[in-house]
């Protein structure tokens, strides 16, 4: 099972720097929350490490593979973007047979996802129809079409109603517990507390902290939300 | 390669638009070849054309080829293709720029990060949604033509090797004006600019251009004079289309050969898909 590698990761656009320095380690087993303010670099960081953006500086793989030198890279690493979105015009199963077809995964895969994700009674209405919830639901859909071993989600509960952010929650937890590294991105940090195992905080495109959750809430259970406050220094670096 | 393909495919074939599309297609061929069978009738029964026994020079040579039967079924077979291949254009604008409207870009590169890849396919999709679409019309055109001669006692020419030049002519038409579309929807980003972009690339067709080529020579010199308007008006994409793929002559006297219009065709199909593949490969994946 590969870690995801961020080492010494800067992205600049033009002259503003977006991302400085960072480097960190999510590894299998263990839910990683990558998290930081809106505009802090997490979806750019999670961008270069998916080959959509160059690097300015520094390198993210999967355990020194780079994502786009993968022959198969779905089958190994499923990813939601926050911005990624689905045609309208598309039904749900219309568009995940299109990326079986594309990532070279099996057709039978597609049922499967469809009902993983609570999507087979809808999967034949176009996507225009869809909720947010259903969106985000067959985006999950999509990135668990080749069964990977490494799930990055950027964002993921935007959109999700209360049912669906339990069903997310407990599908992280399974993942984890299946060995699979799961790295997810997020601003609210009250939620992230009760899912994630170890912690990367960032602000402004700089590395605050990375520890476990546990450590870095100490004995006295401090809440993930004033640790953040405390290291951000009240808001500074916040966009 | 080829599950890539299948996948552009099926997401060409996965939204109403290309039904859409299709449907405008057969109203095109259908209102074209009406009127290239009327043209046709008329042409053929021109007496000074029907009843020439004259001397056979050069010029009444190709005035009969153009105007008789070759030329006439040629016209025919190949009715359809201007708004044929302006449908095309808007397929291939639109099966690019689609990405970057919907934001799904990232969803595509995620599945096959190598983007060379991916705008190879797309250019394969669409060139095999412009070829079926240019059989289909041929097919249709080829019904309505054995009808037409059969019927009014013309001489037909099916078995004149210039009639099926142009229509194998009109497909590499079909096809380089599909490489044509992904060129200029991969340079322009958005949706709208690309598509109101190729539409004038369209729309500049023989009068226009020698409008456009003959305004401009007035400008430099203001004057008569030896300026080549004709062999600059083929630099155009519509005007090389017409010279490449039909047997009328579009500027009378003045010689302009098909591989001419095929080799400016050809020229832009490659250029725009080598800008393409260098703008995609280079540039961050649009957000």
């Amino acid at each position: 099972m590969k870690s995801i590698v961020f080492n010494g990761l800067t992205k600049a656009f033009g002259n503003r720097t977006v991302v400085q320095d960072l480097s960190f380690t999510a590894e299998p087993g263990r839910v990683t929350g990558f998290l930081g303010p809106n505009g802090a670099g997490k979806t750019t960081s999670l961008r270069v490490l998916l080959g959509l953006e160059r690097a300015t500086a520094g390198t993210a793989t999967f355990g020194g593979s780079h994502y786009a030198a993968m022959p198969t890279p779905a089958r190994n690493v499923g990813a939601v973007l926050e911005e990624s979105r689905l045609h309208p015009g598309r039904t749900g199963r219309s568009h995940l047979r299109i990326h079986a077809v594309s990532g070279g995964i099996g057709r039978e895969r597609v049922e499967e996802v469809l009902g993983q994700t609570g999507l087979a009674d809808v999967a034949h209405r176009r996507v225009k129809s869809y909720s947010q919830g259903m969106a985000k639901r067959l985006a999950i859909a999509t990135a668990l079409l080749g069964d990977p071993e490494v799930l990055i989600l950027d964002e993921p509960t935007n959109g999700l109603d209360p049912f669906g952010v339990r069903w997310l929650r407990d599908e992280m937890r399974k993942w984890a517990n299946e060995g699979r590294v799961v790295l997810v991105s997020s601003h609210l940090l009250a939620e992230m507390e009760l899912i994630v195992d170890d912690v990367v905080i960032i602000a402004a495109g700089r590395l605050l902290e990375k520890a476990d959750v546990a450590t870095l809430r100490g004995a006295d259970g401090t809440s993930l939300e004033d640790v953040f406050i405390k290291l951000a220094g009240g808001g500074a670096g916040i966009r | 390669m080829r599950r890539q393909i299948r996948a552009e495919l099926m997401k060409i074939c996965s939204v109403r638009r290309l039904w859409v599309l299709a449907g405008l297609a057969v109203l095109a061929v259908a209102g074209s070849l009406a009127v290239n069978l009327f043209q046709a009738y008329q042409m053929l029964t021109d007496l000074e054309i029907a009843t020439y026994s004259g001397p056979v020079t050069d010029e009444w040579r190709q005035i009969l080829e153009a105007y008789g039967p070759v030329g006439q079924t040629a016209e025919i077979l190949t009715s359809g293709q201007g708004l044929g291949i302006f449908l095309v254009l808007l397929l291939a604008i639109l099966t690019v720029s689609d990405e970057a409207r919907f934001h799904t870009a990232s969803m595509t590169y995620l599945f096959q990060p190598n983007r060379s890849n991916v705008l190879l396919a797309k250019t394969a999709a669409v060139s095999l949604c412009a070829a079926l679409l240019c059989v289909a019309t041929t097919a249709v055109n080829l019904v309505g033509a054995l009808i037409f001669f059969g019927n009014n006692g013309f001489g037909s020419a099916f078995a004149s090797g210039m009639v099926w030049r142009a229509v194998a002519l009109n497909l590499c038409a079909y096809i380089l004006w599909a490489m044509l579309g992904i060129g200029i929807a991969t340079v322009i980003r958005s949706q709208v600019a690309a598509a109101i972009i190729g539409t004038l690339v369209f729309m500049v067709d023989s009068p226009m251009a020698y409008q456009t080529v003959n305004s401009i020579r007035w400008l430099i010199s203001g004057e008569e004079g030896t300026f080549p308007i004709m062999a600059i008006s083929v630099a155009f994409p519509r005007v090389a289309t017409e010279v490449m793929a039909s047997t009328l002559s579009k500027f009378q006297g003045d010689p302009q050969h098909w591989w001419a219009g095929a080799l400016v065709l050809l020229g832009y199909g490659v250029t725009m898909s080598l800008i393409g593949l260098r703008v995609t490969n280079n540039r961050d994946v649009l957000r």
